[in-house]
């Protein structure tokens, strides 16, 4: 069974949009919301037309916030600049926080700044986000990408560093991993 | 409770640290330093700060673009 809903920032979709099996998102969700602001700023070829034919088909849906969300993301965003122990987000981010949270929308990001408010901000603390990481674990935790052994999940997770030029932190990784041994009793 | 959140941001001050080192490690300097001035401050930016957004406001492009010029650079996103 899909989840219902993610909302998905600029940073997240660019990367994901390079990974061998990104159709994987798309049998998660069952649709993905992109904000205007996300969709302006996706301008290489391998991520547009990806994400171009996933709204043709419905899988993402182009969302357009309200002047009460931008106003949210606003104030979200002077909050956590006033805070000097958390790190900056930026307009696209701050708005996949608000809408996520009025949706009940996973939000998929890869900003640190949104992951440490959502981890340090009572506003904040409803509000679930994914990185690639917690989206690849879910993946092979329902079975949506195979794997046999520890040596499969852990090609799983190469796979994806490779094709994207991204590096998940160690310490995440192995605990990731973990997990998902723990869960399929590999 | 606050305890736990001290604890979060003292690993994220850790993190980011580490995941600079990582940046600047992967980067290909020679690449860096052939491009253009805007461009060129705007990955070094990425590399201090692993900040994309910004980073391409720098560079006058958008977010998309700027990724691509992160990989061309072989600047890991560490996340």
């Amino acid at each position: 069974m899909s989840l219902k809903l993610a909302i998905s920032d600029t940073c997240f979709i660019i990367d994901w949009a390079y990974y061998r099996r990104r159709s994987v998102l798309i049998e998660i969700f069952k649709t993905v919301l992109v904000p205007e602001q996300v969709l302006a700023e996706i301008e290489d070829e391998e991520s547009i037309s990806w994400v171009s034919a996933q709204l043709a088909r419905g899988n993402m849906l182009l969302f357009t916030p309200s002047p009460a969300d931008l106003r949210k993301a606003e104030k979200l965003i002077l909050k956590i600049a006033s805070k000097p122990f958390l790190k900056r987000v930026d307009l696209p981010e701050a708005i996949c926080l608000v809408i996520g949270q009025r949706l009940n929308a996973i939000v998929l990001t890869e900003n640190r700044g949104a992951l440490l408010a959502t981890k340090t901000l009572n506003d904040l603390k409803n509000v679930v986000v994914w990185r690639a990481l917690e989206v690849l674990t879910e993946a092979i935790t329902r079975k949506i990408i195979r794997v046999r052994s520890r040596e499969d999940v852990e090609r799983v997770f190469k796979e994806y560093e490779d094709d994207t030029k991204h590096i998940f932190p160690r310490s995440d990784l192995k605990h990731a991993i973990n997990r998902v041994i723990k869960c399929l009793k590999l | 409770m606050r305890k736990k959140k001290n604890e979060t941001i003292e690993k994220f001050r850790r993190e980011e640290e580490e995941f600079r080192e990582i940046r600047r490690k992967y980067a290909d300097w020679s690449f860096i330093e052939k491009q253009p001035p805007r461009i060129k401050a705007a990955l070094k930016y990425y590399i201090e700060t692993g900040d994309l957004y910004v980073a391409s406001r720098i560079a006058g492009v958008s977010v998309g673009k700027m990724n691509e010029l992160r990989r061309k650079a072989g600047i890991p996103n560490v996340a």
